[in-house]
């Protein structure tokens, strides 16, 4: 009985959180025209209390997306520009002596914000990506041997332009890893191409764009999100799956189990998007690729073969239960 | 459109991998190893050159060759095959045909079956190998071979999902050893059938070893030379000593002038009561290597033997109806007292004393000078042995060629010979002064196996001596004891330099290499004991010792029947665990659902969840989407929203038994 009531009750919860997370999808929506479903994943990932990257080539509204998702969640924003001589101490912040307290005192750098967008990620040094990396690993930074707390919520959408172009320090793997989920955001339809091309600065709207929901909201969100079942033959799949990419001779190597639990929470955020109460494969099928693709690497005669291509392949051979 | 390359290879398996071929290949070259001795040289030189060419096509990426090709070249190989065997019927035309089929069937191994049929018909091959080779060895040849192949088979196997070698064979080894008590077991409890139920027919033309029905000078001096093993002994009390140790033979008593030979066998059923039972007696084992030929070597005079279908003949010889084409083991009990019994009417007498006329004449005058001098025919005997030992007469392996009357000339002119020589002799003197004798060929001692505590006699064991009759009785005179005592107590290595025999005898010399051989000869013995000779009888005995007394074969065949459906029902019960969490009721339900929606519209692809099937099935069945979608949403909230309830699963059964799509959409709605 109890257990029914608790399963009610979820379901409110869900049927509300759903309501919430919709409203921001929508509003980010009526920026970035036509890219539902890349939304939607990167709502879900920030639900997943991960950071997002997106990888895509300038001007198709990588920052648009980040800048307007920033206003929808009401989050404080900031960004970073990444530039080949950017420093640690341009991303973190520096201590500046202070002649009238005579001591040093501690100038917060952009890190500091609640949603950071930075921007081209892969144009900087290793030395000043890492900073940045190990702050959203750790949810803080040190300077001079001190230890500052980041806001919270905290998240980092990094945009990445595709690495063949010149100019570039590709991410190492190990770091990659720290990204809960890579999109593209790819060119528009034609006929909402038309629609940009007629219509205003998309920019200009951002100034429109009020807060959907509030910083207690996403907290509650993201609790609604973990409560999104997981069910005994969905459990089966994601292993089959995640097996897969260890087994398969295409790949270079398969799945941490650190990617394996970060598939199933945006899974779980997804499924909430979605109005399901349990992760169904189709949920983990939408996500599989953008959460894997970055991961998995392609082996001999696959080395060349997009991330996405991999991913689908993999979602191709394995049975659904 | 995007590639997916796992799922071309499910729909279309494209050419296997180089290392999946190789394993292929091996496993059938490895099959075809044990069958390349004893067919026809082409035949195994075909399938290496075949094997080779399909490697050679699959390195340079070429393509198989067309029907064109390899019709035509079948036709040829099973013609090559009736040309050279004249029948496809026969262990050697049979595995032959085998060898060609399995060759053939790699030109064209396209596809996973193709491949699986290769890789049985090597199982069948490895199997028909026993009919080959039974030496210790083989098992252990064989669970390798079986290994390979059972490695190519897990490859081609696994379709979607390439397999490394390494798993694969890690995979094949532990499926091999889980077999090995199944193996044991089968082997114990199989029906064994007597007779020639498990003896297919012999392959023609083999040579035929050991004694034969007849001897001329010379004869037993060729198998003298020869160190195959003619059988071995195992003695159930005291080991005699080897000087009493004469394996009766052939008895040859009709004599032409130069050659002994047999008379024609009458066989005596009842002869054995005649034995005088009171004697010290003595019970071996015997298993004799397959000669071709009829002799049961046993020492005189049997009274019991184990092998069927076999009799004892008037000389008191053992004899099998059949030749022995096949490792033959029996127990046999004889009355040791030094003497074979026998009656001796005139008719008898007349034929054992009888010398053609005009041969020998010298010999049999000497002879009959000889028996004058002596009062009693026993004096008259020793006084023979006696001249063969202060005589100078000669044991050699290579006399002098003997001519026409060989006695005289051996006895007057060349005096060297072998025992053959002085047998023949000494039986020639006794008759010559009408003393009933006869030659016995067979087997003196052997060589005690310390290690397995049994005695090997080979084929240079071969013997021959005189038997007379005096005083009623058959006695054994060893004319060859006279010459060269050593030979009787010691054996022939030490009678005669064999240094320029070489071969095996050579090897003997060393005291390491002889200790080798011995233990080799252990281990081969102990396993045509314990493995081969497993027939009827020894199964029988096993079975009622662990207490099944007299199992018939319909018990046995009805015990295997029923264990082995247990042991499937057990695998059954086994897997039916393992998949329980997904062949519950609502997986039943889904799978029914999906094969009426697969008749309605199309089947679902195994990647495919619930709700994009029902989508799909929804865009090309409009008529049906509602319904559709209604069924499938029930079954994705049933089955990934939580615990389901039995009530709505119930509901759900429901609306899945009532749902019975048209296979067509009716005619009024758009398609």
């Amino acid at each position: 009985m109890t257990d029914s009531v608790a399963r009610i009750a979820d379901h409110d919860r869900l049927a509300k959180a759903r309501g919430k997370a919709e409203r921001v999808v929508s509003r980010v929506g009526e920026i970035v025209l036509g890219k539902d479903r890349e939304i939607r994943l990167a709502v879900s990932c920030l639900l997943a209390q991960g950071h997002l990257l997106i990888e895509d080539l300038p001007g198709v509204g990588k920052t648009l997306l980040a800048r307007s998702l920033a206003a929808a969640l009401g989050l404080d924003y900031r960004r970073i520009q990444f530039t080949s001589d950017l420093l640690p101490a341009d991303v973190i912040g520096v201590s500046v002596f202070d002649q009238t307290a005579n001591a040093f005192h501690f100038h917060p750098g952009p890190l500091f914000a609640q949603l950071v967008l930075a921007d081209e990620v892969n144009r900087a040094t290793p030395k000043a990506q890492s900073a940045l990396l190990e702050a959203m690993e750790e949810h803080q930074v040190t300077a001079d041997g001190k230890t500052y707390d980041l806001p919270e919520p905290f998240f980092v959408i990094a945009t990445q332009n595709p690495t063949y172009q010149v100019g570039t320090f590709p991410l190492p793997e190990s770091q990659l890893d720290r990204f809960l989920m890579r999109i593209g955001l790819g060119y528009p339809a034609p006929e909402l191409e038309r629609k940009l091309l007629r219509g205003d600065n998309r920019r200009g709207l951002l100034a429109d764009v009020e807060p959907v929901i509030s910083v207690e909201d996403i907290a509650e969100l993201q609790a609604a999100a973990r409560s999104v079942h997981l069910a005994d033959a969905l459990l089966d799949y994601a292993q089959a799956l995640i097996n897969q990419t260890r087994d398969a001779p295409e790949l270079e190597f398969g799945l941490s189990p650190r990617a394996a639990v970060d598939l199933l929470s945006v899974a779980r955020c997804w499924a909430m998007l979605e109005g399901h109460r349990g992760v169904r494969p189709e949920d983990l099928k939408a996500v599989f690729g953008p959460v894997v693709g970055h991961r998995i690497k392609g082996r001999d005669q696959y080395a060349g073969r997009d991330a996405e291509t991999l991913a689908e392949a993999i979602l191709d051979s394995v049975p659904v239960p | 459109m995007k590639q997916k390359p796992l799922r071309e290879r499910r729909q279309e398996p494209p050419q296997e991998s180089a290392g999946q071929l190789i394993w292929l290949v091996g496993a059938v070259l490895l099959a075809t190893l044990p069958h390349a001795p004893f067919v026809h040289p082409w035949i195994p030189l075909m399938v290496v050159a075949i094997s080779a060419s399909r490697l050679w096509l699959a390195f340079n990426r070429k393509r198989l060759p067309s029907a064109w090709l390899r019709v035509p070249l079948t036709l040829l190989a099973f013609t090559g095959i009736l040309l050279t065997y004249r029948q496809i019927s026969g262990v050697d035309a049979g595995s032959s045909l085998l060898l060609v089929m399995v060759a053939m069937k790699l030109l064209e191994t396209r596809g996973h079956r193709d491949r699986a049929i290769v890789v049985f018909i090597c199982y069948f091959l490895l199997f028909a190998a026993f009919l080959r080779e039974q030496a210790p060895w083989a098992p252990f040849y064989l669970a390798i071979a079986v290994l390979a192949a059972t490695t190519a088979l897990l490859q081609t196997a696994r379709r979607d999902q390439p397999i490394r070698a390494g798993r694969a064979l890690w995979l094949a080894g532990r499926i091999v050893l889980q077999a090995v008590p199944l193996m044991i077991l089968l082997f114990v409890l199989f029906p064994r059938v007597p007779g020639p139920f498990w003896s297919l027919p012999q392959r023609g033309g083999q040579a035929t070893t050991g004694l034969s029905d007849s001897m001329s000078p010379g004869d037993i001096t060729e198998l003298a030379l020869s160190d195959k093993v003619a059988f071995r002994v195992r003695f159930d009390d005291d080991i005699p000593r080897g000087a009493s140790l004469y394996w009766r033979g052939p008895v040859l008593a009709q004599f032409n002038g130069r050659s002994w030979s047999m008379r024609a066998r009458s066989y005596l059923p009842g002869l054995v009561d005649k034995v005088d039972r009171n004697g010290d007696s003595i019970t071996y084992d015997i298993t004799l290597e397959p000669n071709n030929q009829h002799w049961l070597l046993a020492l005189e005079t049997p009274v019991y033997w184990s092998a069927q279908r076999s009799t004892l003949t008037s000389t008191f010889a053992l004899a099998s109806f059949s030749p022995l084409d096949r490792r033959l083991s029996y127990t046999a009990t004889s009355i040791v007292s030094g003497t074979t019994p026998g009656n001796m009417p005139d008719r008898a007498r007349a034929a054992d004393t009888y010398l053609p006329d005009g041969s020998n004449p010298r010999t049999r005058d000497w002879a009959r000078m000889l028996r004058s001098r002596h009062e009693t025919d026993r004096g008259f005997l020793s006084a023979i042995l006696d001249t063969f030992r202060n005589q100078p007469y000669f044991y050699t392996l290579t006399p002098g060629v003997l001519g026409a009357q060989s006695v005289d000339e051996f006895l007057f002119s060349t005096r060297e010979g072998f025992c053959g020589h002085y047998a023949s002799a000494f039986a020639v003197l006794a008759r010559a002064v009408g003393i009933p004798a006869r030659v016995v060929t067979g087997y003196q001692g052997g060589e005690l196996n310390p290690l397995g505590n049994y005695w090997i006699v080979r084929q240079s064991d071969a013997h021959a001596w005189v038997e007379v009759w005096l005083d009623g009785r058959w006695e054994r005179i060893d004319p060859t004891a006279a010459v060269a005592p050593e030979r009787i107590e010691w054996g022939m290595d030490v009678a005669i330099d064999r240094g320029s025999v070489g071969g095996a005898a050579a090897l003997r010399g060393s005291a390491f290499a002889e200790q080798l051989l011995l233990s080799w000869d252990a281990v081969n013995t102990a396993w045509n004991r314990w493995v081969l000779a497993f027939g009827p009888d020894s199964q029988t005995d096993l079975l009622s010792r662990i207490g099944i007394p007299e199992p018939s074969t319909r018990h046995l065949i009805l015990a295997l029947t029923i264990g082995m459906a247990l042991c499937l029902a057990w695998i059954w019960w086994l897997q039916q665990q393992r998949q329980a969490p997904r062949r519950d009721a609502l997986a039943g339900l889904y799978r029914l659902l999906c094969q009426r929606t697969a008749r309605a519209a199309r089947p679902r692809r195994p990647d495919e969840g619930p709700t994009e099937y029902a989508r799909a099935i929804a865009a090309r069945r409009p008529d049906l989407a509602t319904e559709v979608q209604r069924l499938f949403g029930a079954y994705a909230r049933l089955r990934y929203d939580g615990p389901a309830d039995s009530r709505r699963v119930a509901r759900f059964r429901e609306q899945v038994r009532a749902f019975r799509p048209a296979a067509t959409p009716p005619a009024d709605s758009p398609a």
